[in-house]
């Protein structure tokens, strides 16, 4: 067993740690990064290195076998867990995904390689003005999608208003809930008839904000009470309407 | 810097030809510094995200040039990829790099669709399928939106892993796995053809063709099972084709490379899993018949058994409903295209369910790619099939077949897999009558990203040998760019609507169109306020949006062998209609008063067998849809203004 195969050993092991680590314990884009090789890349990479090392020299297929090996392994390590008692979670996964990738390492390490090639490796040297239009590329790709979120996030921002009635804890009881997802603050007026009972709301709400108010409501018959949502600058405007059915089985 | 190291492609003479122009210009070796127009066409290509992130903006309000910058775009990405490709210039390296480039840039028309959501129909049915795997911990839970799915778990398996690994979401998730997924089937493609055809130029030019397949740019590129299992069965293929390249010692060892990709296609998709037996099987009985050597045909022979194997084993042990799913499509269809080939009446073409129709110019642009691949494709299947011909003097003065085409002739006729194509090619015309009937027309358009695994190859080697005529290069090279344009425009047009290709105002029953914020608020306040798996009824979309983002128990046809739609659509609530909902055991009841404003543009407001005739142009009743305010003992919960829920559950 030669040096470089030992280094290259202990780097894929360090690497498949530290995405193990990331994924149980890391944060936001960082576990993102450095998590997803686990995944995608490493699982395929350790099982060629282990058994299929000739193929791993040969570029561009070793880059198709890595990425639809890992796949195909995340899919079958996923009907295993399925047929375990602990079932498909996070730690399953990492635990999963880790042992694969590390039991075809050791194989590789006595019985496989580890060399990989990739297009840099052998393709001429990248003059510094490719390099930089590919790197404003990929900044212009990326503030092209956020352009398009923006666009979508304007649309998602409309005229909404959601109004609620459910029944309560007891069965004379109900619960009365009003969303404003407007852009702007807006006073409504709630207006809840139960016979000749009327029982009449006035509030403010800020955009995105709920009001939400219990009532107790005894009758005793079967009856249907209603309410009535307007808002205050448009009071003879009904905006929703709601009904409910009191007393209802608790 | 030049890089004179390589040579364009691996051209592969037959033996004791001459060597032809055609040839020459493949082996010759290529000048290209560094990258080539790589670099340059990622820049053009991230100028035309731009172009469409502004499109998609102006769709949403409405403006009428979104679909032209949509277009210009689109055609950024896809002409000057086709002229590199197709110039005898660019290096392997290059052109596997643009091809992916192109992939993956067409990708990003979807993704801008709806970057921050999922929102196409198929994707919510998958969506469920993940959501429930990420909630139990389990496969095969139920999901009554799409009963299969579950059965099928693939792709839900890596968007899940991926999830719960990187801390993504779902959505997230899904975008970056079958972006993967796309850049690695580019790669396949590329490899495959390559691989077969023997030269990288053809191997660049095929699979650019392969993005003019009516359902690559949408349909293919949305979270959906076919998505995953068209990538990892392509790269089947191309590790079948090179099972003789010397990297494993042993067949076996071949065979176990594949064994987790078969397997995956058959867990993943059935309809991927089916085609792809059935091509191997075809090559390998080509390959019995060709003889290239006395054994040929055996490796074939188990790869075939091992997929068909392990494809009808999933279908017979897990998938058991599929054939209940997938028969009553082929035999409507099938039925529909014999009335119209025996004189009957068929789809009105370029017209939606609602009386609205497509753009003179997107009709024009649609037949024209029709015309534009079956014009060429003979010249394909003569280069490949009919080697014979070059004997017949008649017809060699005839065409004036230079000798270039008669070694192009020699070079494929004795490649099986090459025969195996230009056989499958001749399903394309057939195809083409569904596409004429309303219920063929989903076969015919689903056929598509599978038969442009043959049309691709056959198309690329019409064009090489086009190319090789004494027609001046620039002449060619914009006559190639136009007419793929052509394809790709057509091909795109073809597989979907108008109004789904962007995001814009609200539409009925228009699946991603139909997708807005009250649907999704309403969903959202079920989530909070409603027992998890209540059963719900409710219209197409609202089954979608409370299924997935209000984790309801929607109750389907397909999950409850049960139509609930003429519940909704009858002007009064009798007997009938409460006998169907006590069936139904309905809990909850979600009535979208927008669907009396217009008619279905999917053609259904519910579900495929609702009461509701083809041909009638007059939308819902809204007195129907208003109906339950009087019912006894039904609660009217919630009201966002056109969506109220109904709790019906005390009324049973």
């Amino acid at each position: 067993m030669n040096r470089h195969k030992r280094v290259n050993f202990i780097t894929v092991v360090i690497a498949t740690v530290a995405s193990m680590l990331f994924a149980l314990l890391g944060q936001g884009l960082l576990r993102t990064l450095f998590a997803m090789p686990l995944v995608v890349i490493l699982p395929g990479y350790a099982v060629m290195a282990a058994w299929f090392p000739k193929r791993l020299i040969k570029y561009p297929g070793n880059a198709l076998f890595v990425i639809t090996l890992s796949i195909s392994i995340t899919c079958l390590l996923g009907l295993v867990l399925h047929l375990t008692p602990w079932g498909i979670h996070t730690h399953t996964w990492v635990a999963a995904l880790g042992g694969v990738v590390l039991i075809n390492l050791v194989i590789a390490l006595f019985w496989g390689d580890f060399s990989f090639s990739y297009p840099v490796s052998r393709a001429p040297k990248v003059p510094l003005y490719q390099g930089m239009l590919i790197a404003c590329a990929f900044i212009i790709s990326v503030l092209a999608l956020e352009l398009g979120r923006e666009g979508a996030r304007q649309q998602y921002t409309a005229d909404i208003t959601h109004m609620w009635m459910l029944p309560g804890e007891s069965g004379d009881s109900m619960q009365m809930g009003v969303k404003n997802l407007d852009d702007e603050t807006v006073s409504y007026k709630l207006v809840i008839r139960d016979g000749t009972r009327v029982i009449e709301e006035s509030f403010e709400l800020e955009p995105s904000k709920t009001w939400e108010k219990d009532y107790n409501m005894p009758g005793g018959a079967k009856r249907e009470v209603s309410a009535y949502l307007s808002r205050l600058d448009r009071p003879h405007q009904v905006n929703r309407s709601t009904s409910l059915w009191l007393p209802h089985a608790e | 810097m030049t890089d004179t190291s390589q040579t364009q492609s691996e051209f592969i003479a037959p033996p004791g030809t001459k060597t032809d122009k055609h040839a020459r210009a493949e082996t010759r070796p290529i000048r290209n510094v560094g990258l080539g127009l790589f670099p340059l066409l990622c820049l053009t290509n991230s100028a035309a995200f731009v172009i469409l992130a502004i499109a998609n903006t102006a769709s949403r309000t409405g403006h009428e040039s979104a679909s032209a910058l949509m277009w210009l775009s689109m055609l950024i990405m896809f002409i000057p990829t086709a002229l590199r490709l197709f110039s005898a210039g660019a290096s392997r390296h290059e052109r596997i790099a643009l091809v992916v480039l192109l992939g993956c840039s067409l990708y990003m028309v979807k993704i801008m669709h709806s970057p921050a959501d999922f929102t196409f129909h198929d994707e919510f049915l998958h969506w469920k399928t993940a959501n429930n795997i990420l909630d139990s911990g389990r496969l095969f839970t139920e999901n009554s939106i799409l009963p299969v799915s579950p059965l099928y778990p693939g792709l839900e398996i890596i968007a899940v892993a991926l999830s719960s690994v990187t801390g993504l979401s779902m959505v997230d998730a899904g975008n970056v796995s079958m972006g993967l997924a796309r850049a690695a089937f580019m790669l396949a493609l590329f490899l495959f053809y390559e691989r077969i055809g023997g030269s990288a130029r053809l191997g660049g030019i095929a699979a650019l063709l392969y993005t003019a397949n009516s359902n690559f740019v949408f349909f293919d590129a949305q979270f959906s099972y076919e998505t995953l299992s068209l990538p990892i069965a392509t790269t089947v293929l191309y590790a079948i084709a090179s099972r003789d390249d010397g990297f494993e010692r042993t067949f076996l060892s071949k065979l176990i490379l594949t064994i987790p990709l078969i397997i995956v296609v058959a867990i993943t998709h059935h309809l991927t899993g089916y085609v792809l037996g059935s091509f191997v099987l075809l090559w390998t009985l080509l390959s019995l018949i060709r003889k290239p050597s006395r054994w040929a045909w055996l490796p074939l022979a188990l790869f075939t058994m091992l997929i068909l194997g392990a494809v009808l084993g999933w279908n017979s042990l897990i998938g058991k409903t599929t054939s209940e799913y997938l028969l009553p499509v082929f035999i409507g269809g099938i039925n529909e295209a014999l009335s119209v080939v025996f004189g009957g009446g068929g789809r009105q073409l370029f017209q939606n369910a609602a009386g609205g129709g497509s753009p003179v110019w997107e009709r024009i642009a649609g037949i024209a790619s029709v015309v534009g691949i079956i014009s060429i494709l003979p010249i394909g299947i003569l280069q490949v099939v009919w080697s014979p011909f070059r004997n017949r003097p008649l017809a060699r003065d005839l065409v004036r077949i230079p000798s270039t085409t008669l070694q192009g002739w020699q070079r494929y006729r004795n490649n099986a897999a090459s025969l195996a194509l230009a056989l499958m090619v001749l399903f394309h015309p057939v195809m083409q009558v569904f596409r004429l009937t309303s219920s063929g027309w989903e076969i015919a358009n689903r056929s598509s990203e599978f038969l442009f695994w043959a049309i691709s190859f056959v198309l690329a080697i019409a064009v090489l040998r086009i190319a090789a005529l004494n027609i001046p290069r620039p002449v060619v090279a914009v006559g190639f760019a136009i007419w793929a344009a052509i394809l790709f425009v057509g091909g795109s047009i073809s597989g979907w609507p108008p109004w789904a290709r962007q995001p814009g105002p609200y539409l009925v029953s228009a699946d991603s169109r139909s997708v807005e914020p009250e649907g999704v608020g309403a969903a959202k306040w079920v989530y909070d306020h409603l027992p998890r798996e209540s059963r719900m009824t409710a219209d197409r979309i609202n089954t979608l949006l409370m299924s997935v983002y209000g984790h309801q128990r929607m109750i389907t046809h397909l999950g409850d062998e049960l139509y609930l739609a003429s519940v909704f659509f009858s002007p009064h609530y009798g007997p009938s209609e409460i006998a169907l909902i006590e069936e139904a055991r309905a809990e909850y009841m979600v009535v979208d008063l927008r669907l009396s404003e217009d008619l279905p543009l999917v053609g259904v407001y519910f579900e495929g067998g609702e009461p509701r005739a083809s041909d009638d142009m007059e939308p819902m009743n809204r007195k129907a849809l208003t109906k339950f305010d009087n019912v006894e003992n039904y609660s009217r919960i919630y009201d966002s203004g056109n969506i109220k829920i109904y709790d019906i559950g005390e009324a049973r």
